[in-house]
């Protein structure tokens, strides 16, 4: 009976036959040029380039690994190509608030052409205003100024000097002014002499000084005027001179931006701060050196840089013409990486900046274009997605620093004024994250409106087989690998399905399968041979499953030498082989597990013990409740389920979940209240309802497979095998070996729907069925099932009756 | 015999107490450093000056003040010793700058002009004056004919804290008047030949004719005049009755050269507009 129900060996494994695509090996194949099964993802990139309306932004989204970088770029960069250049950026000074630094858009690629013109324009401004100083002509109006000064001033002294000359008063220059004395014969008498005039000579001398005093002190209080009107006309000199010498050189370069009004303003205010500052622009750096102190000097240099700094441009971003839009993609998507930077640098111990220092962030390179960021990396850093969204709500950029969005700091910075912004940004991450994003954030679904969900399967039709084949040889030929041969190809395809767990299915997983290619290339190139074979796939898969499979050796080892306990003969009552599935980075196996089931009178109450002692997760809980309730529907549908029963997964000491080893408590349980044994040479998987219907799970390879190794390895009997639910036998695709032995019949996959067909398979007696009053025929397992409990109930309903409710309580414990 | 020599020369700055101001400092330190000589700072406090300070009624009116403040010898004598070391602070930083070895002495009144070595020693004296009218009285020395006959060796006025031009005219009163300017200016002041003019004053046409050749023979040895433009300029010869040399002097900053004793120091009327004039003057034997 069992034997008959046995899967046959064909359908253990999906296997590919590419003859009817007629090609010998790859080289032969066309390139893929859409990308295979993401039909969905490709109409909302379209979408997504296409509309420009605010906050139709992108969120690609899929597993990685599955190509999404690449096929978004793939799309967008012809679509950006095809777009208009965006205008170049520039900042400028703000000569009114440096610290406010005016930005200037330009049409693209002039941008640079301005910063050079005005490098050379501040150059040649050094060199021809140092000229202008430097001429006679100035030197000849400087010097008329300068001696109209003298020559007020010497007029107003002549006045007094004759006066005092008159009245035998001298004037004369002392270290910090003027002063009056009596003289005789031009020399200024000395006390003795003073004291030798009579009395009246003295006062009248005392008194004419007196006089004369009044009249300098008058001379004197002008002399300050005089200097600052001489001053005065000196800087008018001075603008006069540099203006007429600047003039000339902004007017050239101004003829070649009279279609940039921007640009003319800023040629007018640059034109005013060097006339302004013309005093700069004197001495060149070899005659500061030279003739003036060190120091003084070195100030007067920075003094000079800043001055011709400030009329510089610094070029924040510039296109080329027939560049199209940008497309750009942030590797590193910090707050300073989006938004740029304002850099500062040392002078004499201090931290300046000015708008020169400002640099280019991700969102200024792509403005006009497409920005794509992963966005796990772009959560993960601080404060960048919230300024990300910031930015883009507000449509427009402003560089700040970190200090200064958090109000940290109080270093000297800048605000410069803020960019307008439009930009498509493409965020690529993965599903869990865009869901939560989705589901937690009130701004993503307002900014990110266009959702790309990549698949990695995709469902087998002949259609597709033949295109998968092209993304086989395109992958190849993207990585400059060795050809595929056609055997080389299905087994691709057939390791591509196990790893979609899907006969139905092939994965489009561009690294997995990339990487697999490349390994195949590997092997095919270490027995030099010129293009890929089966055998070099194959080989392929081996190697990286032993590369990855020591810890399932291990555990093969642990129940080879009976440190872990597990039958693979014979038959016990309450005993049965589960599966489950350990995963360990990418690489998952199967590893049996023994687990057992007492049963004894209670209230009727199955008891987890994974779960009484938090080792079991939820799922494998509810799995163990809805035993109860079968127990109890089934059986004892007018008496109380007055049982209690414990499972245990034994030597198990991790945490247990899921649901999958749900059917094989249950048949532990049915096996230990019939009292009928189980083989061992079983191993059970499959979850199971409250109806008794066994239900799909997930890892049915690897379950199949762990089972099988360990039975290989103690020795095929012939008898051994493993239970599977119905529904999961679209998903085998077993390896060679389980597959070969199914052949010779030395091993077997049994496909069941309900607990019935499992328990008669397991134990050799059918479960029965019920007849119209509830019973079921003898000697089948759900008639001893049923008497079991039934005596449960009744020893429950003796024993409440003869003893007293404390000791009725005492059951419940026992 | 015209090119400059290399012996080491020494530059003595005489600065008035009265009447300093920094850009003679600077006009002789380039003068020394060109020279690859020594400079000594003589700092001279005028004996009329401290005279006032003994007087008890005397008050000094000061340019950054605008009351008066009583003028005594202690506050004068103050007043002098911070200019003394703030002038000897300003050579110090300029030789240092240029490479220039300096002296530096304060003496009082004209006790200084006794001391032979301190000026019969120099190579060449650079003597200032700002031009005030008050600052005469220091710069008398050299405003009589008197005074200027009395200098033993090359002396420069500088007048009016100009910077010096690199142009010269030299009065040609005799031949030997422009061998020993060609000489001194070429040595002492660095004179470039196209920056040199030659001015005959009162000379027969046999002299002028022989400076004349001399002028060109010297241009032609020197490899530096190659061509016209960079020859020594003659300007037309200037007679006792004739101009005014002041009015015909170009630039109006030129260093003007002359022999002393020589015919044109003999007349006042040519020598009173020069002395008082802006060109600063440059006094050889």
């Amino acid at each position: 009976m069992t034997g008959s129900k046995a899967l046959s060996a064909s359908r253990l494994c999906r296997k590919y036959d590419l003859k009817a695509l007629g090609f010998k090996d790859t080289s032969e194949l066309k390139d893929l040029h859409e990308p295979l099964g993401q039909d969905r993802a490709v109409a909302a990139i379209r979408f997504g380039i296409g509309v420009r309306h605010q906050g139709f932004n992108m969120f690609a989204f899929g597993p990685s690994g599955s190509g999404k970088t690449d096929i978004i770029r793939r799309y967008i960069e012809p679509e950006a190509a095809a777009q208009p250049v965006p205008d170049d950026w520039c900042y400028v000074n703000n000569f009114t608030t440096p610290d406010h630094p005016k930005m200037l858009r330009l049409p693209a690629g002039r941008a640079k052409d301005l910063a050079k013109q005005m490098e050379n324009l501040t150059a040649e401004v050094r060199v021809v205003i140092s000229a202008a100083y430097e001429s006679e002509d100035y030197r000849t109006r400087l010097d008329v100024i300068v001696e109209q000064f003298k020559l007020k001033q010497e007029e107003a002294f002549e006045n007094l000097q004759k006066k005092a000359g008159d009245k035998n008063v001298a004037i004369v220059r002392t270290p910090m002014g003027l002063a009056l004395a009596p003289s005789s014969d031009g020399k200024v008498l000395n006390p003795e002499a003073f004291s030798k005039l009579s009395p009246e000579e003295q006062e009248q001398f005392k008194k004419d000084i007196g006089e004369l005093e009044g009249e300098l002190q008058a001379v004197v209080r002008m002399l300050p005027e005089l200097e600052r009107e001489q001053r005065r006309e000196i800087v008018k000199l001075n603008r006069e001179v540099t203006s007429f010498t600047v003039d000339h050189l902004i007017d050239e370069i101004r003829e070649k931006w009279r279609d940039c009004t921007a640009v003319l303003v800023f040629f007018d205010e640059v034109q005013d701060y060097i006339i302004n500052h013309s005093d700069v622009f004197r001495l060149s750096k070899d005659e500061a050196v030279e003739t003036i102190p060190a120091r003084m000097a070195a100030d007067f240099m920075m003094q000079q840089e800043r001055v011709i700094g400030n009329c510089q441009v610094n070029v924040l971003v510039s296109h080329k013409v027939d560049g199209g839009a940008p497309v750009v993609y942030e590797d590193n998507p910090t707050v300073e990486n989006l938004l740029g930077r304002i850099e500062h640098r040392s002078e004499f111990g201090s931290l300046v900046t000015d708008f020169r220092l400002i640099k280019p962030g991700a969102l200024h390179r792509a403005n006009g274009g497409y920005l794509i960021l992963d966005a796990r990396r772009l959560v993960f850093q601080p404060y960048a997605w919230e300024t990300l969204k910031r930015e883009l709500r507000s449509r427009e950029i402003r560089v700040e620093t970190l200090s200064q969005m958090m109000s940290l700091g109080s270093m000297v910075t800048l605000q410069p004024e803020p960019i307008p912004l439009d930009i498509k940004v493409i965020l690529i991450g993965d599903p869990l994250l865009y869901y939560m994003l989705s589901q937690n954030d009130r701004d993503f679904n307002n900014l990110f409106k266009v959702p790309v969900d990549f698949d990695d399967r995709v469902p087998i039709t002949d259609e597709a087989i033949s295109l998968y084949a092209q993304f086989i040889a395109t992958e190849a030929r993207k990585k400059q690998l060795m050809p595929l041969d056609r055997g080389a190809v299905e087994q691709v395809m057939e390791r591509m399905t196990r790893l979609t767990s899907d006969t139905e299915r092939l994965s489009s997983h561009t690294r997995s399968l990339s990487d697999l290619l490349s390994e195949a290339d590997y092997w095919a190139a270490s027995r030099s041979a010129s293009r890929i074979e089966a055998q070099d796939v194959k080989h392929a898969v081996k190697a990286h499953i032993h590369r990855s499979d020591r810890m399932r050796e291990r555990t093969q080892e642990q129940f080879q030498r009976g440190t872990m306990m597990l039958d693979t003969s014979g038959a016990k009552v309450g005993q049965i082989n589960g599966l489950s599935v350990l995963q360990l980075g990418d690489f998952a196996f199967g590893r049996p597990s023994r687990i057992t089931a007492r049963v004894h009178l209670g209230r009727g109450r199955v008891i987890d013990i994974e779960r009484e002692v938090e080792l079991g997760g939820p799922l494998h809980s509810k799995g163990v409740l809805i035993l109860s309730n079968f127990l109890a529907a089934r059986y004892t549908e007018n008496k109380p389920l007055s049982l209690t029963a414990s499972l245990v997964f034994e030597q198990s000491y991790g945490g247990v979940d899921g649901d999958s080893a749900s059917s094989t408590e249950l048949y532990a349980l049915l096996s230990a209240l019939s009292d009928v044994p189980i083989k061992q040479s079983f191993a059970v998987t499959g979850s199971v309802n409250q109806f008794g219907e066994v239900q799909a799970i997930g890892g049915v390879n690897e379950k199949i497979e762990g089972f099988f190794d360990l039975c290989n390895f103690l020795g095929l009997t012939g008898d051994q095998g493993v239970l599977i639910p119905e529904s999961n036998v679209k998903h085998l695709m077993l390896k060679d070996d389980v597959v070969e032995a199914a052949e010779k019949g030395l091993f077997h996959i049994y496909a069941v729907t309900n607990i019935d067909q499992g328990i008669e398979i397991l134990t050799g007696m059918p479960g029965g069925e019920p007849d119209t009053a509830g019973n079921y025929p003898s000697e089948t397992i759900n008639a001893r099932v049923k008497a079991r409990l039934e005596a449960f109930a009744e020893a429950a309903r003796q024993y409440v009756k003869s003893g007293s409710n404390d000791k009725a309580s005492g059951v419940d414990d026992g | 015999m015209v090119e400059s020599s290399t012996r080491h020369r020494r530059v003595l700055l005489q600065i008035d107490a009265a009447t300093h101001c920094e850009e003679t400092v600077g006009a002789a330190i380039d003068i020394a450093a060109r020279l690859g000589g020594e400079l000594h700072g003589l700092f001279i406090e005028d004996a009329d000056l401290v005279t006032v300070g003994d007087l008890d009624f005397i008050r000094e009116f000061r340019f950054s003040s605008p009351v008066a403040h009583q003028l005594d010898r202690l506050t004068l004598e103050g007043q002098l010793r911070a200019m003394a070391r703030s002038i000897q602070r300003q050579l110090e930083r300029a030789g240092n700058h240029r490479k220039v070895t300096v002296g530096f002495r304060a003496v009082r009144g004209d006790l200084w002009r006794l001391e032979k070595e301190t000026h019969d020693d120099a190579d060449l004296v650079i003597i200032e004056s700002t031009g005030w009218l008050h600052s005469r009285n220091y710069r008398g020395q050299l405003v009589t004919r008197r005074g200027i006959l009395a200098v033993k060796c090359p002396t420069l006025l500088l007048k009016g804290g100009q910077r010096l031009a690199p142009y010269v005219t030299i009065i040609c009163d005799s031949v030997d008047s422009v061998d020993h300017g060609l000489q001194a200016v070429r040595a002492l002041l660095g004179a470039q030949w196209k920056s040199i003019t030659l001015l005959p004053f009162c000379l027969s046409e046999q002299e002028q004719a022989e400076i004349l050749r001399f002028a060109t023979k010297l241009s032609e040895d020197s490899d530096q005049a190659t061509n016209e433009n960079d020859r020594i300029h003659m300007m037309d010869p200037v007679n006792d009755d004739g101009n005014n040399v002041l009015s015909i002097l170009t630039p109006d900053n030129c260093v003007v050269v002359m022999k002393t004793g020589g015919k044109f120091m003999n007349n006042s009327a040519q020598l009173e507009p020069l002395l008082t004039s802006r060109h600063p003057l440059f006094f050889i034997q």
